[in-house]
């Protein structure tokens, strides 16, 4: 077997799932990831588990925004709804093998094919949040995704182990140590009332006192580094641009700039993709309003995949997302949508902590270091 | 860009076998290799406004649990797919062949241990189809190790396949409709006949097929298809039948099976190939040794023995005969573990007669 697959697939079920034994396991996988999906489900059987393979087929998602009505796109599939009202794992490994699959259609479609997921998928979270289950996204090198990150696939295979810390002696103890520094900074954050971000074309408020912060360490995405919270749904002023080009239901949109006012979005530009933005933000009422706050923290991520998965997650970026929250932050607004928008505060950025600066070009200062 | 036979394949299955509207739902399991049709198929039935899943699980998901698992694992049915079970009524298994030694060196108790856990299921989805409440249909999709097992090149395979499926007819549900009103003028023939004897080259076997209903397989259930059958009564079958087209067994092939019938149990057996596995099937249980189905394959488009039962039982100009389980929607009472069709020639010299009136002449219908 690959080592890159079964270092990948220890982490996946010994860290990410903890799978134990008499577990269900699902996996699901794009084509191209049959053999870390292969990995997995051999751990799984090694745990005690009980593992279920469910292979996306290639071609299927673009077929189905094409073909299916609006209310069957837009819904949630059943079979998908079956295992996940049932299942105590699962874990997606993503690999589509074209990223732009969904870019020929117009925007309704294409965001009411991400809205049809994530009616499944809200299942998986819920059930998390209850502590029944436990769900895992993970992302596996494909020329798709290469290619959109404008690199080798060789090349784009060493950057996600390296971001998946596959390259450490022991990768599910190095993740394990990532978790232990963001509790710490955690632990900082908790005293923290309101968040000011300013960096060109930036200067953002969100309040965040009394939500909780969660660290996102490897449980629910591979790779992951990130603390999020759930800011106050009525409290976000101000304007953010968001330079780098970020990508929801397979429409791209670069250089959007959203102007906030009492935690609404009231004003929304984009150099390019303008058109889906407006759409994304008339999904529905809870759509213009931030459902996550958070600070990408994996270091082993430099240059922007044009990912979201990976690009939220870089060292010295912050991230916000526009519709649903997490209920576990505490969060109150509901929407179809979750579209992560990520802006880099690493040349030039400041984050300021009820006004005390605590972070600089994307570096930590004092406490919060 | 789809194979136009493809989308030809996926509207037979939605029109003719399924009859896909809005108001349905639909659960396409296909291993990898069958992935084209499933999306070409699910493509269809989406245009129809029906809802459509996919269950695309690898082989090695089965081979590696059997290898690998624990008893508990090997026998584990998941409540989740018990489930869907309940969340489907329309169903499509693409027939889309592996390697058929994949689980070559793993014992049969632990795959017969893996085969009964999923009993509740079969059971759930035999009782909502006989309720009404589920339709399936099985439909065969060319890949190369089927080629290989056919010994064939891959293209000509798929040529062969797509043939047998009529999808070389200017309209293929029209074709599929054209052999279903045949059958119904053949079983319009043999309802009321209380006899069929069969006549070739070593056979002469009489089958009584009294009272007995004909059913007629017209791409309902089987992709491809072509035949009618019925459940002789236990002791309806007298005489002796050879069945010349080879039958592969788990990887081993029966030559030449020659039965020999009194009072409806076979009491005498012979194979030029594979006897040692001839005669292990007929011990599995009582119902072994008696016939559950006779039928008559009737696909003109099918006329060279491949290898595979679902296409060589359909050869028009054959019969065939069922060792083990018979149906008993169509008044069939014999019960084993086995069914085991076996099929017979008669397309150069052989025939079939109906209460001594010619049937079925050189492999040519007389009706």
């Amino acid at each position: 077997m690959d080592p890159f697959d079964d270092s990948y697939a220890r982490v996946i079920v010994e860290h990410a799932l903890a799978v134990r034994s008499g577990q269900s396991v699902l996996i699901e996988a794009g084509q191209a990831a049959e053999p870390l999906a292969r990995a997995v489900h051999r751990r799984v059987l090694e745990a005690g588990g009980h593992p279920a393979v469910q292979l996306l087929p290639n071609g299927w998602i673009e077929a189905k925004a094409e073909c299916a009505s609006d209310a069957v796109l837009g819904e949630a599939d059943p079979l998908k709804l079956a295992w996940y009202e049932r299942v105590d794992c699962r874990v997606t490994l993503l690999a589509l093998e074209n990223v732009e699959q969904l870019a020929h259609l117009p925007p309704a479609r294409a965001a009411a094919s991400e809205t049809g997921r994530l009616r499944a998928v809200h299942v998986l979270v819920d059930r998390d949040a209850r502590g029944e289950a436990v769900w895992c996204g993970a992302q596996y090198p494909t020329a798709a995704y290469a290619q959109a990150a404008g690199l080798s696939l060789d090349g784009y295979r060493d950057l996600l182990g390296r971001a998946l810390k596959l390259d450490q002696p022991d990768p599910v103890v190095a993740w394990r140590v990532q978790g232990e520094r963001q509790d710490r900074l955690i632990a900082q954050l908790a005293q923290v009332d309101e968040l000011r971000i300013v960096a060109a074309g930036t200067d953002l408020r969100v309040r965040v006192g009394g939500r909780r912060w969660v660290s996102a360490s490897g449980r629910h995405n591979l790779p992951d580094g990130e603390v999020f919270t759930g800011p106050h749904e009525d409290a976000t002023e101000g304007v953010v641009t968001f330079a780098m080009p970020s990508a929801w239901g397979g429409q791209r949109v670069e250089g959007a700039r959203l102007r906030f006012e009492a935690g609404r979005c009231v004003e929304a530009g984009a150099a390019s993709g303008a058109t889906f933005l407006q759409a994304a933000l008339d999904t529905d009422a809870g759509a213009r309003t931030l459902g996550e706050f958070a600070f990408g923290l994996n270091e082993a991520i430099a240059e922007p995949t044009l990912d979201t998965l990976l690009d939220e997650k870089i060292g010295g970026t912050v991230h916000m997302a526009l519709g649903s929250s997490y209920a576990v932050t505490g969060g109150t607004n509901t929407s179809a949508l979750h579209w992560d928008l990520v802006c880099d505060l690493r040349d030039e950025g400041e984050v300021y902590a009820d006004g005390t600066l605590i972070q600089r070009n994307g570096r930590f200062l004092g406490d919060f270091a | 860009m789809t194979d136009p036979r493809l989308v030809r394949y996926a509207q037979l299955i939605c029109e003719h076998s399924l009859a896909i509207d809005e108001s349905h739902s639909l659960l396409v399991s296909t291993p990898p290799a069958g992935g084209p049709l499933a999306v070409a198929t699910a493509r269809e039935a989406w245009r129809r406004g029906a809802r459509v899943s996919v269950s695309m699980a690898p082989e090695w998901s089965r081979s590696d649990r059997l290898r690998d698992g624990s008893d508990a694992q090997v026998a584990y049915l998941d409540p989740a797919a018990l489930e869907t079970v309940e969340r489907f009524d329309r169903w499509l298994f693409v027939w889309a062949p592996g390697n058929t030694s994949e689980l070559a060196g793993i014992s049969s108790e632990r795959d017969a241990a893996m085969a009964r856990s999923r009993k509740p299921w079969s059971d759930r989805h035999d009782e909502r189809e006989t309720a009404g409440e589920l339709r399936w249909v099985g439909a065969a999709y060319p890949t190369a190790l089927g080629a290989q097992t056919a010994r064939m090149g891959t293209a000509a395979w798929e040529r062969f396949v797509y043939s047998a499926l009529l999808l070389d007819e200017p309209d293929p549900v029209a074709a599929w409709r054209a052999l279903s009103e045949r059958h119904e003028r053949l079983i319009d023939r043999l309802t009321g006949v209380r006899e069929l004897r069969v006549v070739s080259d070593r056979t002469d076997l009489r089958v009584n097929v009294e009272g007995r209903p004909w059913e007629s397989c017209a791409g309902a259930a089987n992709l491809p298809d072509g035949e009618v059958f019925c459940c002789p009564p236990q002791g309806g079958v007298e005489g002796e039948i050879v069945f010349d087209v080879p039958s592969l067994q788990n990887g081993r092939v029966c030559r030449d099976v020659r039965l020999r019938f009194d009072a409806g149990v076979v009491v005498d057996a012979s194979a030029a190939l594979g006897e040692d596995v001839l005669l292990a099937r007929l011990d599995t249980d009582e119902g072994a040794r008696r016939a559950g189905e006779f039928a008559i394959g009737t696909n003109q488009m099918v006329q060279r023995a491949v290898g595979d039962t679902l296409f060589d039982e359909k050869i028009g100009g054959t019969c065939h005969l069922a060792l083990g389980s018979s149906f008993p929607l169509l008044g069939g009472d014999n019960e084993s573990a086995i069914h085991w069709d076996l099929i017979c020639d008669l397309r150069s010299g052989g025939r079939i007669e109906a209460d001594g009136e010619p049937l079925l002449v050189d492999g040519k219908l007389m009706v």
